[in-house]
């Protein structure tokens, strides 16, 4: 088109650009690589065959996963009591965080504002005041420490993970739906089990998913509420990387994050965690 | 840039697409437009969503570098710009007012970008808002106006840069019916007495030819005739064209002598003389439902049955069916022959005298 | 069952267990503490305000819960500056950028922060990676002293909880309208004043979100602290353990644990009520 002229973009304009493109980028950057490195770091860590932590490391080998395996069931049995105690505290969580998100999803009155406020802030509140404050009352109630004392701290904290996922999940749901099953003469039991369920199945599973993760990995509680002889995995951890930066750790973390990446990736692909966790 | 023009009609510039081609991956949503858009026209793109005229209005912006042509604004071929320094001003169908900012603040946005002085700035927000009959609202949030008043708001916005191009897409989309022909007549009068060249993308027929000095018809990615509202709705060029503007009853037939066509139930339907270059055979002639009328008693026409009678308003609507169950729309006004037909007399049809049927090969 | 259509709703019932649950397991406990916090003696005698007129009375301890809030607001700041861009171009990148990246996002914030605390120690300590690095390179003689600095405490936190700031930005930018932005450039508006007047405004109540877990996490972040600080910087959750276990010192410890407690709260209150100022117009 030789009558057009070619109008070129301003200089400032050019340069507005491009800095912010590359600030927004080298920051980005930067966050991508945080997030990914110290996992990385772990992970060829767990698998040098020195007695340092040095990395990198100098030559590598399977050597602290077999010291896991073969020579360390204090670290195991803490690991199994962590999974006891996930597991129970995150399917008694799970009734009842369904429960209480039924009756709290879709109202907007004050008090269920409220109410889903107060159950939603463990998660917001320092844990380790809750722990100690559960330490008080089991003492002063008399009741010793137990697995049962373990369980209840950490529902209070797991609860509010499934509570979201799963206030989420019916809010995105169309009431429509319950309101014409009922009309079509289905109870309200039958048509939670029928429509409703199915429906929030994936936000369930994905806060209970969260849930476990996040009991399994507490400390703040657990610290206060297991008693001298049952030890949780990550306050073993904590001693071991605290007393003597023992090379198993690196073991344990390794396997600790291989197991996280699995089971993330497939929940993901069943449940789409992320989607939950916004 | 940054001086508002004193008086608030411009000069008003061309706009020419150049084959335009654009790819969303292997998809082609813009293909080969080519288009000249005179200064202070007002165009519409018209076509069903998914032809690709919002791709294009976008284009234009600057908002979607095409993949492939050129686009030029008042001569100059603005390729390399990015939205900011283009001069198009966009309005889109939302309107994308700012909720976090009031009338005022969204008006004067685009001069406080320019970093034109607070002088100018008020100056010209009193302006475009009285220019829009919006002066009363300058404090409001843009959620605490009505749908008609949030647009006149985001044409006041995007008038107040004065910008050489106006970009409407789907202006009206979002108005109930009443208040949208009170803003379509609105925007009309701001673009006359602006003088400002206009694109307007719409699917709504009816808008288009109501408001276009032009319309582009635009399916599946490309332009498929641009001419008047007379031309379009008259002399339709391409069977899409026909259909889709106004209602067109597609009949098939076989062409004679250039000049009329023989319909398969029988009868032929007159052509104007001159009127197509096609050669003899198998044809399609689109014909609108007003260019039929009844026949009297014992005249010769097109034998057919009438199937269901609509009476819309000022226009009696007759769906009949011809011999060989070819469904076809006469439309009548209302009074004279209303009642004459019910529904299941055998009829004859006859084309009114000089009525513009187009043809085409099949 | 939906709110709203004047049906009777007696599913009310069904937040009894888990309100009974928090009644005996949270507010009862938390009462307790705040009792506790107001012996007179470790031994449990006497009631009075001694304890926090021993709290806010010292320097030390005011110290403490100066260092824990300064902590948990740099490690905010940090994790915005960092976590903001990251969630902005999460919101640029293609669908198929998008599921790889909301994984490397997500999968950190599932993955033990015991773990990932550890993984600082790694990097940070004498022979961790960036001393043999600086080492390599001969910009250093001898190794530096990272590990148990307060910078490092900030970095790591930051790191470790960015995920919580990341994710509510991402859903505040997914929810701005993309028009809005565009319009902006169309009117004339750079990238730069495109961000600061419309973007960042307008996904301020994710922003607010993620500073607000951001915050408390921080704060109550027993394990970094302690790992990644080591002995020298004293937080206000390890002052609560070792009153409470090593010196069995419990109203003292329940004293500490309830201002940190009220602190936290009322810094997450401040930002509740912002953000859902800042919700009132980009809701419209």
């Amino acid at each position: 088109m030789p009558e057009s002229a070619r109008a070129i973009e301003s200089t400032a304009s050019r340069v507005e650009r491009w800095t912010f493109y590359g600030v927004f980028g080298v920051l980005g950057a930067i966050a991508v690589v945080l997030l990914i490195a110290p996992t990385v770091v772990v992970i060829i860590t767990s698998f040098t065959n020195g007695f340092s932590l040095k990395f990198p490391p100098q030559g590598y080998s399977l050597r602290w996963y077999a010291a896991l395996w073969n020579e360390s069931p204090e670290i195991l049995n803490a690991a199994l009591l962590s999974m006891q105690v996930a597991a129970l505290a995150t399917a008694i969580s799970v009734l009842l965080g369904v429960a209480a998100a039924m009756a709290l999803a879709r109202r907007r009155d004050a008090w269920a504002r409220v109410l889903d406020s107060i159950f939603m802030s463990p998660l917001m509140l320092p844990t380790l005041a809750l722990g100690l404050a559960l330490l008080v009352l089991f003492n002063l109630t008399g009741q010793g420490l137990s697995m049962t004392t373990l369980v209840i701290g950490h529902i209070a904290i797991t609860t509010p993970y499934i509570l979201r996922t799963t206030s989420a999940s019916l809010v995105q749901m169309d009431a429509a739906m319950i309101e014409s099953a009922r009309s079509l003469g289905a109870s309200a039991w039958f048509t939670f089990r029928t429509v409703t369920l199915p429906l929030i199945v994936p936000g369930v599973a994905a806060g209970a998913f969260i849930a476990f993760m996040a009991s399994f990995d507490n400390v703040a509680i657990s610290l206060f509420l297991s008693d001298a002889r049952s030890e949780m995995l990550p306050i073993r951890l904590w001693h071991i990387i605290e007393a003597n930066l023992d090379v198993r750790a690196a073991a344990v973390s390794g396997v600790l994050v291989a197991a996280t990446i699995v089971l993330g990736v497939v929940m993901e692909r069943l449940a789409g965690i992320s989607r939950h966790m916004r | 840039m940054s001086t508002p023009p004193t008086s608030s009609r411009t000069a008003g510039v061309g706009v020419t697409l150049d084959q335009v081609l654009h790819r969303y991956g292997n998809t082609e949503a813009v293909r080969d437009v080519q288009l000249a858009i005179a200064p202070g026209e007002l165009i519409a793109l018209l076509g069903p969503s998914g032809c690709g005229k919002t791709t294009l209005l976008r284009i234009i912006a600057g908002l979607l570098r095409q993949t492939e042509g050129h686009v030029s604004i008042g001569g100059d071929m603005v390729d390399a710009l990015p939205p900011n320094e283009r001069g198009a001003g966009i309005v889109f169908q939302n309107y994308a007012l700012f909720p976090h900012m009031n009338v005022r603040a969204n008006v004067g946005y685009g001069l406080r970008a320019r970093g034109a002085d607070r002088a100018t700035i008020e100056a010209t927000v009193d302006r475009m808002l009285a220019l829009v009959r919006m002066e009363a609202f300058g404090a409001r949030y843009p959620r605490e106006l009505s749908g008609g008043q949030q647009q006149r708001v985001a044409l006041a916005r995007t008038l107040a840069v004065s910008p050489k191009v106006l970009l409407l897409d789907e202006p009206f989309g979002a108005l109930d019916k009443n208040l949208r022909l009170d803003m379509q007549i609105e925007v009309k009068r701001l673009q006359r007495e602006l003088n400002i060249t206009t694109i307007m993308v719409t699917h709504d027929q009816e808008e288009a030819l109501s408001m276009a000095d032009r319309i582009a018809v635009m399916n599946q990615g490309r332009v498929e005739q641009f001419g008047t509202p007379e031309d379009i709705y008259d002399v339709p060029r391409t069977l899409f064209v026909a259909t889709f503007v106004g209602t067109a009853n597609l009949l098939k037939g076989r062409l004679v002598g250039g000049t009329r066509v023989e319909l398969p139930s029988g009868g032929a339907l007159p052509l104007p003389a001159g009127s197509t270059t096609i050669r003899d055979g198998a044809v399609t002639v689109a014909a609108r439902p007003e260019h039929f009328r009844f026949a009297q008693p014992g005249d010769a026409g097109v034998p057919a049955t009438v199937r269901m009678i609509l009476p819309l308003g000022p226009s009696v609507v007759y769906e009949l069916e011809l011999a060989d169950g070819t469904p076809l729309k006469l439309t009548t006004e209302r009074g004279a022959q209303a009642g004459r037909h019910q529904p299941g007399t055998a009829v004859k049809l006859a084309v009114n005298a000089g009525a513009p049927l187009t043809v085409f090969a099949q | 069952m939906s709110a709203g259509t004047g049906s009777i709703r007696r599913d009310w019932q069904l937040t009894l267990p888990l309100g009974l649950f928090f009644l005996v397991f949270v507010f009862v406990p938390l009462a307790l503490l705040g009792v506790v916090s107001l012996y007179t003696t470790s031994d449990l005698k006497g009631m009075g305000l001694t304890q926090y007129v021993k709290f806010l009375g010292d320097g030390f301890n005011l110290g403490v819960l100066g260092l824990t809030l300064w902590l948990a607001l740099k490690t905010t700041v940090v994790a915005i500056l960092i976590g903001y861009p990251l969630a902005y171009l999460y919101t640029l990148a293609p669908r198929t950028l998008q599921r790889v990246l909301i994984l490397v996002i997500v999968l950190p914030l599932l993955t033990s922060a015991v773990v990932r605390t550890f993984a600082w120690v790694v990097i940070l300590g004498r022979q961790g990676i960036i001393n043999e690095v600086l080492l390599g390179i001969g910009l250093i003689a001898a190794p530096l002293k990272l590990l148990y600095t307060p910078g490092a405490v900030v970095v790591a936190l930051a790191q470790i909880e960015m995920p919580l700031m990341v994710l509510p930005i991402i859903t505040a930018l997914a929810n701005i309208d993309p028009n809005l932005r565009q319009a902006s450039e169309a009117l004339g508006a750079g990238k730069w004043r495109t961000f600061f007047e419309v973007t960042l405004p307008l996904s301020m109540p994710g922003l607010l979100a993620g500073s607000l877990l951001v915050f408390a996490a921080a704060a109550s972040a027993f394990v970094t602290q302690t790992l990644v600080g080591g002995g020298q910087q004293m937080f206000m959750p390890f002052y609560i353990y070792q009153q409470a276990i090593q010196a069995n010192n419990y109203p003292f410890a329940a004293t500490i644990a309830m201002i940190l407690l009220v602190s936290v709260l009322v810094v997450v209150t401040l930002m509740n009520l912002i953000g859902r100022r800042s919700k009132g117009f980009v809701h419209a």
